[in-house]
């Protein structure tokens, strides 16, 4: 159920240049909604005193309870806070919350996955309920580069291309299969150069999909780029949104986004935190965000 | 020993001193989830005005250290809306609900009261004279004393219960307001509403916040808050509710010391919905701890005086 979980950390480390993973325990086996996330703080923490939002990558139900696993990159005072979580700290995590991915009406749609750095662990759920359905499912991801470094491991495969540090990208590989990815990357270090929204338009031109739907999240100029591509080819879009929220549960009112509204003149403020942070992406004022 | 937590303010009874604070407890079901409402000593409700409001465009709020600052702009369904929509669940609940009222004008705070008269289940209403994050109203209200008196003069009038005035810290002087507004005839105070502040982006140069500047919660203001309730508090002769980035029972504790008799817990819901269940759990461990037998005896107790030196202790 959705409450304050204490949750023990297993494992938390940079696994690549681009993101941190954690994965955590929790005692209950929660119902959970792909593109659903949770609010994190660590123990005793007054500074900084919201929490983070984090959605949920990966769960795993095992007798004990759950453990859950989340991608993240360090961005502020937060994420390095929770950087310095060790094994068998405790965190408080709220949730789960938020709408989530809904379920898929249209059994016969192809399912196109667009993401851009790390709003690529939003999908990832979604990725695996859908194939697990049977559903055809394609992945179009972008990253502005994703060039081994100095920490990465010597003896990285040779994929998209280029030998690829972005080990998140081979757990969707094993769910839809390598075929079923596309990487681009804006210096052309892995997959195909170029924005992923124009692989995805590239893809659409090409196949020209009868029935598709896009789910797509990443920085805003992606999401917007996408809601236009999806509009142009007359395909519903679902978009996951982010947002600077207090508590994530509905209350602060301050991650709010400008949707349409009926009567058109002034836009209808709705919650990421509860009406999203999914939403359909015609819905969205976009020049308004 | 049980400890007796109840306090009285304007003739209402409270189970204990631990309320929710307007604007951070949504209308008070969004917390049904997460704890008891039945055990706290009341909710005041997110602010209400006449017509619903959308409230400012985003980005609405940003982090600071030790708080938090808000442009919210009044978002909220409408006092119809709550009446028909929230009210009647809400009611239910063995606490006092205490509906935040605001108007852009005069005339609006007055309406909101005379449909609010009309609806059962509300304990007190509490005058917003002091949001920060709208162009008319509000603050205008707050700062200046004559405008509040005679905003609190005419809302007294109409209504049939309770009206507790919300304070402005953003007043020149807050305890002039405060008087004003008790010989206006305010039943009861509550303080302090948010501290206007600004945070820049840097490589932008513009204001974080889309509509420039905002309120300031959080423990950042406590000391302020403290100050200016202590203050309040030695000046009029009505219940002070004490509000401002209330985090810990020893927070509350401070607050009743100096002269609170209740408190508000506000931003702390943010990032812990439980904050206010747990600072009334630790309000009757430190009572029976204490050996105080009633929350009462400690309303108002702080010695100002400068402390006696050691030797005349022993003396």
């Amino acid at each position: 159920m959705t409450k304050d979980h204490s949750a023990r950390v297993l494992s938390n480390a940079q696994e690549a240049p681009a993101y941190w993973r954690l994965r955590v325990r929790i005692s209950e086996n929660i119902a959970l909604r792909p593109g659903q996330f949770v609010m994190v703080r660590t123990r005793d923490q007054w500074e900084p005193i919201w929490r983070r939002a984090l959605v949920i990558y990966r769960a795993e139900r095992h007798a004990e309870g759950m453990d859950l696993e989340f991608l993240y990159k360090v961005l502020g005072r937060g994420t390095q806070r929770l950087s310095r979580q060790r094994p068998g700290d405790e965190l408080e995590m709220l949730g789960p919350l938020g709408n989530g991915f809904p379920p898929e009406t249209d059994p016969h749609a192809e399912a196109l996955l667009v993401s851009g750095g790390i709003g690529l662990p939003a999908l990832y759920l979604l990725a695996e309920a859908l194939a697990h359905e049977g559903r055809s499912v394609r992945l179009f991801h972008g990253e502005p580069t994703v060039k081994p470094h100095a920490g990465s491991p010597r003896d990285l495969k040779i994929a998209w291309g280029a030998p690829v540090d972005l080990p998140a990208l081979e757990d969707f590989a094993r769910v839809l299969g390598r075929e079923a990815i596309t990487l681009a990357t804006e210096d052309g270090s892995g997959g195909i150069q170029g924005l992923v929204t124009e692989a995805l338009q590239a893809y659409l031109d090409r196949a020209r999909p009868r029935r598709a739907v896009l789910y797509a999240c990443g920085p805003l100029p992606m999401l917007r780029r996408v809601a236009e591509i999806a509009a142009a080819a007359q395909l519903p879009a679902f978009v996951a949104l982010e947002a600077r929220m207090a508590c994530g549960f509905g209350v602060c009112l301050g991650c709010v986004v400008p949707t349409r509204s009926r009567s058109d003149r002034i836009p209808h403020y709705r919650r990421v935190c509860v009406e999203g942070p999914i939403f359909r992406a015609e819905e969205v004022l976009w020049d308004e965000l | 020993m049980s400890c007796d937590l109840s306090v009285e303010i304007a003739g209402l009874r409270f189970k204990n001193p631990i309320l929710t604070a307007s604007g951070t407890f949504g209308y008070g079901l969004e917390f049904a989830e997460w704890l008891d409402l039945n055990r706290l000593g009341g909710i005041c409700t997110k602010g209400l005005s006449l017509e619903p409001m959308e409230g400012n465009p985003p980005p609405r709020i940003v982090e600071t250290h030790g708080g938090m600052l808000n442009a919210i702009g009044l978002q909220n369904i409408g006092v119809r809306a709550f009446i028909a929509e929230k009210l009647p669940r809400l009611r239910q609940f063995q606490t006092h609900i205490i509906v935040n009222v605001f108007g852009s004008s005069f005339e609006e705070y007055l309406q909101v009261i005379r449909l609010l008269e009309e609806a059962d289940g509300i304990a007190a209403y509490e005058l917003n004279i002091s949001c920060p994050n709208v162009t008319a109203g509000g603050m205008e209200f707050g700062t200046d004393p004559d405008q509040a008196a005679r905003l609190t003069e005419a809302c007294r009038r109409i209504a049939r219960r309770p009206i507790i005035v919300k304070l402005s810290p953003n007043a020149g002087d807050i305890v002039r307001v405060a008087r004003a507004v008790e010989a206006a005839g305010a039943d009861a105070l509550s303080a302090i509403n948010t501290i206007l502040g600004l945070s820049v982006d840097i490589y932008t140069r513009r204001p974080r916040l889309a509509a420039g500047m905002g309120g300031l919660s959080g423990p950042a203001l406590k000391p302020i808050a403290l100050r200016m309730v202590y203050q309040i508090a030695t000046a009029v002769r009505i219940p002070v509710i004490g509000i401002g980035g209330i985090a810990t029972v020893e927070d509350a504790l401070e607050f009743l010391i100096a002269g609170a008799t209740a408190v508000q817990i506000g931003t702390a819901n943010y990032f812990d919905p439980l904050a206010s269940i747990k600072i009334l759990e630790g309000l009757e461990r430190f009572l029976e701890q204490q050996g105080i037998a009633t929350i009462r005896s400690l309303i108002g107790s702080l010695q100002m005086q400068p402390c006696l030196t050691r030797s005349e202790t022993r003396a």
